[in-house]
């Protein structure tokens, strides 16, 4: 089935130069219908107001890290299934391990370029 | 021999003298390194040279992130292929201004290893007496206790060359998962 470029996507960062890049990357990539949170708390509002069919977070993030975010989500009956990716520039071993047990479904290291995001996204979102 | 009664008290008392000598001139030795100098003027001083960096960076990044989207914008009259060719060259712009965000980590790490240079200048000076530095440091462990989340130890920030996995390293760390 073909990927819906007008899916709604939300992406977290607590740096609004990262939101912008995030943003145009995946605009240049065709997806347009993004929102944007700048921390835990309002991703978590944001998600039970809204559908969002993927979440894209950095991790280093206060009061809420992004890893805590993903728990969060993980936990709610309701949005334990929306896809997530993490973008950050935690990179050591123990960081995917804790990711991923945790339930995250890719995970992209900060810096990184346009072709990685295509294909992470594909492997979350499906080919595109 | 057991020592008497006013022999003990005279121990004590010269341990004390000892150890009040001690502390004078460990104090001496402190003021003569600068000791407070550089708790009340370089660290501060250097703090506000990191901080005034991540601004100075993040204006700079903003300011090509607008030239950017202006020129996208500007590309939808020209032809297929130059418009492919500048889609490309915008991109290369967007991935390369991810800089500011790993610079600002960066700097955050440093600003952190200031702080701790602060704090040991405050345990340090209030264990010499000073009043001032016992309150900071009061204020600093109460700080910590309530900051402290569940995966704090986690929060390393971008690592040096060699020090992180490669987005290579963590695809096969993820595929291990399967």
């Amino acid at each position: 089935m073909a990927v819906d470029k007008n899916m709604p996507i939300l992406i977290v960062d607590d740096y609004k130069t990262m939101l912008r890049i995030i943003r145009n990357l995946l605009k240049q990539l065709g997806f347009t219908n993004v929102d944007e949170a700048m921390d835990g708390g309002e991703t978590l509002t944001k998600l039970r107001s809204a559908e969002f069919d993927l979440v894209i977070s950095d991790w280093n993030m206060e009061p809420m890290t992004g890893l805590q975010l993903l728990k969060e989500v993980r936990a709610d009956n309701t949005l334990k299934k929306t896809p997530f990716i993490m973008i950050t520039a935690e990179s050591k071993t123990e960081n995917v391990v804790a990711a991923k047990e945790a339930g995250v479904n890719n995970y992209i290291v900060k810096p990184f370029n346009a072709a990685t995001l295509r294909t992470k996204l594909s492997s979350v979102i499906g080919n595109f | 021999m057991a020592l008497s009664g006013i022999d003990v008290e005279i121990r004590d008392r010269l341990a004390e003298l000892q150890a009040e000598g001690a502390a004078r001139v460990a104090t001496a030795d402190i003021g003569g390194l600068g000791f407070d100098e550089i708790r009340e003027a370089h660290i501060p001083s250097a703090k506000d040279e990191l901080t005034a960096i991540v601004a100075e960076t993040e204006t700079a990044t903003d300011t090509i992130m607008s030239a950017a989207e202006q020129i996208e914008k500007l590309a939808g009259s020209v032809d297929a292929a130059v418009l492919e060719q500048i889609a490309g060259h915008v991109m290369n712009i967007y991935q390369a201004c991810s800089f500011q965000d790993i610079t600002g980590q960066r700097v955050t790490k440093v600003t952190q290893v200031l702080a701790t240079v602060e704090s040991v200048a405050d345990t340090t000076l209030a264990a010499l007496g000073d009043e001032l530095a016992r309150q900071r440091v009061e204020e600093q462990m109460a700080l910590q206790a309530f900051d402290k989340s569940e995966d704090a130890d986690l929060l390393n920030g971008p690592q040096l060359e060699g020090g992180g996995n490669s987005q290579d390293d963590i695809d096969s760390i993820l595929a291990s998962f399967d």
